[in-house]
């Protein structure tokens, strides 16, 4: 039974139906498991010991029974014990049990009907086995399979990149086939890895842009360049290609058996679709984004075109009355015309802040937070305004001593344009007031005219948001610079129309660990 | 600064603010600077160099114009000058370096011109050694205050002057004695030596690291906030109106500056 061949190969020519794939097969069938030969022979062996021991209480009957057992134990094990055991058990039988006893030959039809019954059964029964074991065989292959596909499917549905596919892809291929894998991508005319510890060699990396090129596979186990170490595949849809897996050898001396290859083709086949995708989408958003871009610069450069133009053809008018027609206006006039000239240009330059702010509002604000009395900073920002507040009233309720962590400098835009914002759409007195809430700072700056119109309470701060029916000019930059700052400083911003009328913006910013008091004497 | 007992003036027109006294001779925006300062103004652009030197010229300065570093270095190393305009931006390098590499032989008074959002500029021009500065764009009334000041701290100051007065504020140094509008105010030491510290520099810009050296000495860098609280209440002790302070300025991310004239 030793003698019994360990291996066998075939080699299959295996085409899938799209014809683009072509695998040549190489697979083992028979296990080698030289022990349980050892084992099986000497249970035979014993079997047939204990029968002769017991030869008086076992009739011929009994016996075939038990070595019916026997054979069906052996075909458990694997088919080829079945083909062996059958016709042993026969000969055992016939030479050690049935008269005439330790002597082959059949002496009569009731001793070869016996053994009849029992090669037939025998021969049944491995057959029965066989298929038992196959099918269930072919059921865990199948169950492992879908297993992995399914994990597999999950994954790359989550990878929104071709980078994660890439790396969804390798991870798969290496967990399923315990072999190095890399995916290469299609990059400045070159082929480059995107995920994957494989390196390979310069060879290799011809032969995956050949692959790449060609939409074939190529390398190990396929019908181009078979001598190469590793296996190259297209990662394609129909009509592109978008890159290249390359699976490393496996371990050992065994190649990839079919199911595997099928596996890795449909992987292959999936991580191309999901590059597809991955590119469309990709497509898709840069498109959607310059669209906005484009329509977001358009609306950018006429209002700013506006505001700009307005100051500016204001302070020339006047400029230019007072140079060519002087004589013609009265003092008054003049300073009249001198004091617009000042106005404008400083609303100019209003604008320009803005212009600066959402800027850098949108490249990202680093604020530089320091702990500074909310009153030091609404002073400069009053007094930046003052030309634009005139005789307003602006009434204070600040506490003193109240601290809260923020970029003096930049805040003082949002006091700026919150101020300015009042003094364009609302009416005096406008009032700015500030406490503490717990580990907050609330601030509010509110006037008393006719609030915000209905709906607008979220939009105001959107950028070029423009309330509907607003005659006051303006680029609606100032309370999106306003809302930027301050979710840059880790606050909120909201608006609402008070209750007894007027706009409030009400700013909400963190100050949690305020700073002990300062220390009254000298160090 | 010698007006000792003035109404107090809050924010307002500038008309209102003429019965005021102020520092020296000149008004607010009347003539400053001894007749015949010399400028130095360095800008490379043309159309500001000319507004500013005209108006200069006008106010009895004798001005001469740079449109790089080069120049104005060439122009330094020429003839002596009185006061420095000095644009940050130059073509040919930063202002920044200019006020440094004159820190090494002349005391001349420096004032900056920077654009709007640029403090830390501002900051790095000030703690090379320059005086002041302007923010662009400015008004002429701001060139002639910083211009004045300027001038006016090249001359030795008299730190230990008895009495020292700025509008409203009035600090006897002997008898440590504060009062606003004649009235008396209990400051405590570190407020005291903020004001008298903000009074020897009346009208002139002090950064935060200025002051924090004058009250704490030279290791205090770290307490800019306590600084911020201090003024605080200085300022709810001096002014009328803390929150629109008419006399101690808050020049945000830079530091602060008693005015030496009403607003």
């Amino acid at each position: 039974m030793a003698e019994l061949p360990s291996q066998s190969s075939l080699t299959v020519i295996h085409t899938e139906t799209s014809g683009a794939t072509t695998w040549a097969r190489t697979s083992t069938s028979l296990r080698d498991k030289p022990w349980a030969f050892v084992a099986a022979s000497a249970g035979f062996g014993l079997l047939t010991l204990l029968a002769l021991l017991f030869d008086d209480y076992v009739t011929l009957t009994d016996l075939a029974m038990l070595y019916l057992v026997a054979i069906m134990l052996a075909a458990l094990v694997g088919r080829r014990f079945a083909l062996i055991a059958v016709p042993l058990a026969a000969v055992t039988l016939n030479f050690v049990f049935m008269p005439p006893r330790f002597a082959l030959g059949i002496t009569d039809a009731h001793t070869l009907a016996t053994v009849s019954i029992m090669l037939g059964a025998g021969m049944a029964i491995s057959a029965l086995t066989l298929t038992m074991r196959r099918s269930e065989r072919d059921a865990r292959d199948r169950e492992r399979r879908t297993a992995a596909m399914l994990a597999f499917t999950r994954d790359i549905a989550a990878a929104v990149d071709v980078a994660e596919i890439a790396g969804v892809t390798v991870h798969h291929v290496e967990d399923i086939l315990g072999v190095g894998a890399v995916v290469l991508v299609h990059a400045e005319d070159h082929l480059i890895p995107a995920a994957g510890s494989l390196s390979l060699a310069h060879k290799e990396l011809v032969m995956a842009q050949w692959s790449f090129e060609h939409g074939l596979p190529a390398g190990r186990g396929t019908t181009t360049l078979a001598t190469t170490e590793v296996t190259a595949l297209p990662l394609r849809t129909a009509d592109e290609i978008h890159g290249v897996l390359v699976v490393g050898r496996t371990r050992g001396v065994r190649d990839l058996d079919v199911e595997q290859r099928h596996l890795i083709d449909a992987l292959a086949r999936q991580a191309g679709f999901a590059m597809r995708q991955a590119r469309l989408a990709a497509e898709a958003r840069e498109a959607t984004l310059r669209a906005r871009t484009e329509e977001l610069r358009s609306s950018l450069l006429s209002a700013v075109s506006h505001d700009l133009r307005t100051p500016l053809a204001v302070i020339t008018g006047a400029a230019t009355s007072l140079r060519d027609d002087a004589s013609r206006f009265a003092p008054a006039t003049r300073a009249e015309l001198l004091d617009t000239i000042v106005h404008e240009a400083a609303r100019l330059e209003r604008v320009l802040q803005n212009l600066l702010g959402i800027t850098r509002v949108e490249t990202g604000l680093q604020p530089t937070r320091e702990w500074v009395p909310v009153e030091e900073l609404v002073g400069p920002a009053l007094d930046r305004v003052a030309p634009l507040l005139g005789a307003r009233a602006v009434e204070i309720d600040v506490p003193g001593d109240l601290l809260v962590p923020v970029d003096p400098v930049l805040f003082e835009h949002v006091l700026i344009n919150l101020v300015e914002n009042s003094v364009k759409y609302g009416a005096p007195p406008i009032t700015i007031t500030a406490r503490g809430v717990d580990d907050k700072v609330e601030l509010v700056v509110r006037d008393r005219g006719a609030g915000l119109p209905a709906g607008s309470e979220i939009r105001i701060f959107e950028k070029f948001f423009r309330a509907p029916g607003t005659r006051v000019p303006g680029v609606g930059l100032g309370l999106a610079v306003c809302r930027g700052i301050v979710e840059a400083h880790g606050g909120t911003i909201t608006a609402d129309t008070a209750p007894g009328g007027g706009a409030r913006f009400r700013v909400l910013l963190p100050a949690a660990g305020a700073p002990g008091p300062a220390p009254t004497e000298v160090a | 600064m010698t007006v000792t007992n003035p109404p107090r003036t809050p924010p307002g027109p500038p008309g209102s603010s003429n019965s005021h006294g102020n520092a020296g001779a000149h008004g607010p925006h009347g003539s400053p600077g001894p007749q015949g300062s010399r400028v130095l103004l360095v800008d490379d652009d043309e159309q500001l160099r000319r507004f500013l030197s005209v108006t200069l010229t006008g106010h009895d300065f004798r001005v001469v114009e740079a449109a790089t570093l080069a120049e104005a270095e060439a122009a330094m190393s020429a003839g002596p000058h009185d006061l420095l305009l000095l644009d940050l931006g130059l073509p040919d390098g930063d202002g920044v370096d200019l006020v440094r590499k004159l820190r090494t032989w002349t005391m001349v008074p420096v004032i900056v011109l920077s654009a709007r959002g640029r403090e830390d500029d501002k900051v790095s021009a000030l703690d090379a050694g320059a005086d002041d500065y302007l923010t662009k764009p400015f008004g002429v009334r701001e060139l002639f205050a910083r211009i004045r000041v300027a001038l006016r701290h090249n001359q030795p100051t008299p730190a230990d002057a008895p009495v020292l007065t700025v509008g409203p504020i009035r600090v006897d140094q002997a008898r440590h004695e504060v009062t606003v509008d004649g009235n008396q105010v209990h400051l405590t030491p570190i407020e005291y030596k903020l004001l008298v510290a903000l009074l020897r520099h009346a009208g002139k810009l002090q950064t935060y690291q200025a002051l924090l050296t004058e009250i704490w000495g030279p290791n205090a860098v770290e307490r800019v906030h306590y600084l911020r609280v201090h003024m605080a209440s200085l300022r709810r002790k001096v002014e009328a109106d803390p929150a629109r302070p008419a006399w101690l300025i808050t020049e945000a991310g830079v530091g602060y500056r008693l005015r030496d004239a009403p607003p």
